[in-house]
Formats: structure tokens, sequence, C-alpha cells
């Protein structure tokens, strides 16, 4: 009797608490919740294709080097053409060398006869050959994940492929051999595109300056706001889950450590989260391109342009040069600190709704000094030299008619001047400002 | 009531409210599941199967490549007047012939005939390479999608092209009318609209597919349970009008058949994969 009372008693106790667990979890399912839902946009949005890699970190010039000079071209397609062609070659192993003085490095750099493909901002050897498929061996320079580099050459006069680091004077080489006429058919079949460039008075970055003055075409375009759902989808790791605080002007989506504001004045987008860490995304290009991919090809050609110790930029496009705007407008930066733990590190990435979208007939053209020019107008005005980091033809937007969202895209050279990229006539402005103190 | 039978009316009262809580919990956690299944990427063909969606084409995974255009409507009575003088012919679609505002129709003269059969294209080419009977002739193509569409008014759709992928749009079009004779189809009149200075905008870009469309289509609701999906084809069809020039995207024209003969036509933007069947034309005037 007394064992049936025990029993029943300790029955009880499981029940109630049984009870309590199971309310604990019916509370905390997600589905029982609200939550903000916008049915059709998402559906949409499961059609999007990821970006790819190949086309998020194409580099974004090619020069051809012969004995005649230097041509160089910016198209989108025909660099993703040579790039796949490139990738068919036979690759030995890769060696590093780093060279003492600056004097020995350029000497060493610079190739007779060959093809070289470069970036602005640095790019890692172990990226580089994951995207683009490159059967390089690595073994001997730890998988390629510590060299950076910012372009790559393939010496056709010495079968080597080599990748240049001119900040640390370093030279990744090994060896290379593809039958030298594909790439050449390759080259003479392009007829457009191509800029006649120099090699006088290169840059640090070893950049080739262009010849002549350039005749650029002015582009127009509709721009619009994309939806808010692309973004949440995106960058939200659970974006079903997430919620919205209406309270304020501003849009805030948020869940658990993730929270994404879209300003409501400026439609810029800051989103805070933390990437959690795997073998697959331990550098900064990985851990930035998983949301970059997600975005797909709404925002136009995204593309990977620049990165400093943090932080990672990544660009509109539009036929090869990269558009520059205020707001964030046509670009997705990326801060992603190393403060974190071995598990996870925090992420805030800055874009904006509000992107070019259609592009409209314009028939007007801009005609830009050559490259040298602006170089010794820069020198004119007392630049310090080791801070002029990169110099290139960019588009500036400048929005027309709010009404109809016409934006024209003025060509105009762009100069990363101490860690910051800067219109030719800003940095001017700056530099005469700093002049005057 | 003593302590113990209090304790076994808890007991059951508790056991109860687990069982009633534990189905919640259960019927939430499979609504859960069908939510994530929702969103993961089951195979566009095995959802259409469910559906009892059926296809007339296996649909195509294949990314093609296309541009945004900008091309310029023709004023066909100018482009006549043009043709008068260049041939010295100041009769040169005289009769027969009227204009209203790009639009040209035109009876022709003489008898021509084209068949519904496999040789309709070529018999069609025959004409349309008869230039004293039309102008710029040779630029239309036979588009099949588009022609027949009704047994009872037969008719025949022509576009001009770029690189292979033909305008579906009324502002590139010969839309000709036929009439049955003698178990034979003669071409009675025709409609007639052009495009010229058909211009490249951007580079080539990747297009979204046609397996890619049908399944935008399937999420948002068009495609309804027993449908059909008839055809689909890429055309060149016109979003924006602008400083007085007209750009278009590639878009999938996918036809569906709901129920008996109700067919429609659905549209998605290959560039976007955005459903644009029914958005209007935006138009921008002179901004300079």
């Amino acid at each position: 009797m007394k064992f049936i009372e025990k029993a029943l008693r300790f029955g009880l106790v499981l029940m109630i608490a049984v009870s309590l667990y199971l309310s604990y979890l019916i509370w905390l399912n997600p589905s029982a919740r609200s939550n903000l839902h916008d049915t059709g946009e998402q559906s949409v949005a499961n059609a999007e294709k990821l970006s790819k890699a190949n086309n998020v970190f194409l580099p974004m010039r090619l020069a051809w080097i012969q004995e005649e000079g230097v041509k160089q071209n910016t198209s989108e397609s025909f660099i993703s053409e040579v790039q796949k062609a490139v990738a068919k070659g036979d690759f030995g192993t890769a060696e590093t060398k780093t060279y003492d003085s600056s004097e020995a490095f350029a000497k060493t750099a610079s190739i007779k006869n060959g093809i070289e493909l470069s970036y602005f901002g640095p790019f890692l050897l172990a990226e580089y050959t994951q995207a683009f498929g490159l059967d390089l061996e690595l073994a001997q320079v730890d998988g390629g994940r510590e060299l950076y580099f910012t372009k790559v050459q393939f010496d056709f006069s010495r079968n080597k492929i080599r990748f240049l680091n001119s900040r640390r004077h370093q030279i990744t080489e090994a060896d290379y051999t593809l039958e030298e006429k594909q790439l050449t058919a390759l080259m003479t079949q392009e007829k457009d595109n191509w800029m006649d460039m120099t090699a006088d008075d290169q840059l640090t970055n070893m950049q080739f300056n262009t010849q002549g003055t350039i005749r650029m075409k002015q582009y127009s375009y509709i721009a619009t706001n994309l939806s808010y759902t692309l973004f949440r989808d995106a960058f939200f790791t659970n974006p079903q889950d997430v919620k919205t605080n209406e309270e304020s002007d501003d849009l805030v989506l948020y869940d658990g450590s993730e929270n994404l504001t879209v300003m409501e004045k400026s439609q810029t987008i800051d989103f805070h989260g933390r990437i959690a860490l795997d073998e697959t995304n331990q550098d900064i290009y990985a851990q930035s391109f998983r949301y970059v991919s997600k975005l797909g090809t709404s925002m136009g050609s995204l593309r990977f342009f620049d990165r400093t110790k943090d932080q990672v930029n990544y660009r509109i496009f539009v036929e090869g040069y990269p558009v520059f705007a205020e707001d964030y407008q046509s670009e997705v930066n990326f801060t992603i600190t190393s403060e974190g733990n071995e598990q996870e590190v925090p992420v805030r990435i800055q874009t904006s709704l509000n992107t070019i979208q259609v592009p409209i007939p314009a028939d007007e053209t801009k005609e830009l000094p050559n490259s040298q020019t602006i170089l010794g107008k820069l020198r004119e005005n007392h630049a310090e030299e080791e801070l002029i980091g990169a110099i290139v033809i960019g588009y500036e937007r400048q929005n027309i008619d709010s009404a109809s969202g016409v934006v024209d895209l003025i060509p105009m050279w762009y100069v990363r001047y101490d860690s910051e990229w800067l219109s030719f006539d800003d940095l001017m402005k700056k530099l005469q400002i700093g002049e005057g103190n | 009531m003593d302590f113990k039978r209090i304790e076994w009316i808890f007991f059951l009262a508790f056991l109860g409210l687990n069982i009633f809580l534990f189905s919640i919990f259960h019927d939430a956690k499979n609504e859960e599941s069908n939510v994530s299944n929702a969103n993961q990427k089951i195979d566009i063909q095995v959802r259409l199967d469910n559906d009892d969606i059926k296809l007339s084409n296996q649909l195509s995974k294949e990314s093609q490549q296309g541009y945004y255009l900008s091309a310029e409507q023709t004023d066909l009575k100018k482009e006549v007047e043009k043709q008068r003088k260049k041939r010295g012919d100041r009769n040169f679609l005289v009769s027969g012939t009227s204009f209203e505002g790009n639009t040209l129709t035109r009876v022709p003269r003489g008898n021509f005939y084209v068949s519904e059969d496999k040789k309709t294209a070529s018999s069609l080419n025959s004409f349309l390479n008869q230039p004293d009977q039309i102008i710029n002739g040779s630029q239309y193509s036979y588009i099949p999608h588009l022609s027949f569409a009704d047994k009872e008014y037969p008719e025949l759709i022509a576009a001009q092209s770029f690189e292979g992928i033909y305008f579906n749009d009324p502002t590139s079009r010969l839309e000709i009318t036929l009439e049955e004779r003698d178990s034979l189809m003669r071409i009675s009149r025709y409609n007639q609209t052009h495009l010229h200075n058909i211009e490249k905008l951007r580079e080539k870009m990747p297009l979204y597919s046609e397996r890619d469309a049908v399944e935008t289509l399937y999420i948002n609701n068009k495609l309804p349970q027993k449908s059909k999906i008839l055809w689909s084809e890429l055309f060149y069809t016109m979003i924006l009008q602008v400083r007085g020039k007209n750009v278009y995207v590639p878009a999938w024209f996918i036809a569906i058949e709901t129920g008996q003969s109700n067919v429609q036509v659905e549209v998605v933007n290959a560039f976007s994969n955005r459903i644009i069947t029914n958005n209007q034309l935006q138009k921008v005037e002179n901004t300079d």
C-alpha cells in the first residue's frame, strides 16, 4: 500500500514537471510566435541564384604584355574567359621568395611576354586557386592560406605562373605550361576594350599607366530601392525567425544576437551579427562571401574590390569599372574583426537598399587625362608618394532626377590615398586644404 | 475527500493536460518542418508532379546570355517615302496601304498563300523576301508559338530578332491576317511595326534558365494545380521608354493552360527572375 502511495506521489510530481517542460517548449517554438513574414517576396527570393566565387572574385584588369607594348582590358566577360582558359594549364609546385629591396623586387617582377591579371586590394592565394579551380601544388607554402597578392602573372617566356605581393616584396612562383597560342588567339579575337599602357613611372603597386587621354562613355541608369527582405534573407542565419521593431522611424529587424537597421532617410542598411567559424570560412574573404553569394545578382555585378585589415569591400561594376557613390549605394562593406573567440567572430555589414538597376541609353562621352598626368598633379600638390596606393578609373553616381530615379554615371579618376578611395578632385581639395593649414 | 483521492484527481488532470500539451507541441513541430520544407530546394520537377502540373517539354537548365537593348521605333510612313525616292518608284506601297502612328497596314496586291504545317516558315519567308510587297521584310522571322492562336481568325506572327532572340513586343511585329480559300491560307492583310538602331546597352550577361523562370511562377502561385505548360520561349520585351528610345530585356514567356482552352501567358524577366506580366511600362521623360 505504501508503495502505491509513493509511486502516485512521484508520478504526480513527474506529470507537473513534464507539463512545465512542454509549456516551455511550446513557448519557445518559433512557429508559435508571430513573425515578420512576407510570403510573396520570400518565395521570389527562393528562386534567386547564389553568386559564384569565380564572378565575385574575378580579377579587375588584364594586361597583355608583349615586346611591342602593353595593352589593358577591363571587360568582365573577356577576363572571365581568359581566367577559364588559363586554369586548363599544367601547374607545378609553388615556392615563395621575398626580396630585400623594392629595386630588386621591381626588377624581378616585370615580365616581357605574358599576361597579368590584377586586383586593387590584396587577395588570398588559397581562395584564388579554389575559386578558379587552379590545380596548383601549395604544400610548400602552407596551402597559400597566408599568401596575399595583387597580381597574377603568366610568363610565356619562362613558363611560370607568379603571384606578386608588392607591399611585402614577395613573389610566389610555380612552373606552368599552356599552349601560348591558345591564349594569344583569345587575345587577338578580342577587338574592343583595349587601352594602350606604359610601364613608365609605375607606382609601388606596379600598375601600368595609361598612355594617352582616354575617351570614356557616360552611362545612365534607373535606380530603385530593393526590398529589405532580400537583405534579411541574405544576412540573417534564420530569416524565418526574424522579428521587427516598429517603434522608431527606422526599420529594425532582429533575431538573437543579429540585428539589421534600415535607415529611413538614407536607405542605408546596417547589419550586426556573428559568424560561426568552421574549416571553410577561416579568412575574411570566405566569411564575407557567404553573405555576398546569397545576395545573388539582384544588386547587379557585385565584385570584390578592396580590403584593409578588418574590412573587405565589394562594389558594383559597370562595364568593368567600379561605381562610387554616397551612403553605401553601389557597395557592400564588411567589417569583420578578429576580436571574437575561436568559435565565432563579429561582423558588421553596411550597404544600401538603393541600387542602379536598368541601363538607359546615353550618348555622352567624357575625356579623361592619362594616369601620369593625374600623378603629376598629385605630386605638384605635395601628395606623399608612399600614400598613393592605386589609381583607377571609376564611375561616380550622380542623382539627376529623384522622381524618376534616373542617375548618371560619370567616369573619373579615383585614387586610393592613405587607405581611402577618393575622386581625384576631392583628393586635390584635401591636399590643398592640408597645404593651407 | 481524503488526501489520496485528491492526489489521484491531480494525477489524472495533469496526465490529460500533458497529452493535450504534447499534441500541440507535436502539431507545431510538424508545421515548422512543413515551413522549412517549403524553403528547401525540392526539385521543381517533383513539385510540379505533386501538383499534377504537366509539361510539354523537359525544362532546360541551360543559362543563355542576353543584353539590355535600346532601339528606336521606325516611322514607317517616312521609311516608305524614303524607299520610294531610293527606288525611284512613286507608286511603291501606295495602293492598299495606310498608316496609324508607327503602324503600317497593307492589303497586298496579288495572291500569296501559306500553309499551316511544317512549310509555314518557308512559305512565309518567300513572301517576306518580296521587296515590292513589304519593307525590311527579310528582318522578320516566323514565330510559331505566337501564330494561329485563334483557329477562327488565323494569324501569323513574325518579328525582328537580335543575336538569335526574337522580339515579342508590339513595337516589332508583323501580324499577318489569313483567310481560308480552297483549303489554302491566303494573306489578306498585314500590320507592321519596326525597330531600327538596335544597340546593346551593356555587355552580355548570363540569364536565368527556363527552369528558374518556371520555378518562380510556381512559388508565386501562378501555376494552378492540374494546369499544363504549353510552351516557353525567350523573347526581348520592352520595359522602359526613355529619351525617345525603348529599352528591352530578355524575358521568358510561358504559356499555361489553366482550364479548357484557357491559356494565360506569364512573363518573367530573365535578368532578375521577377514576374513582369502585368507591369506597366515605365516612361522617363527627357531629363537633360
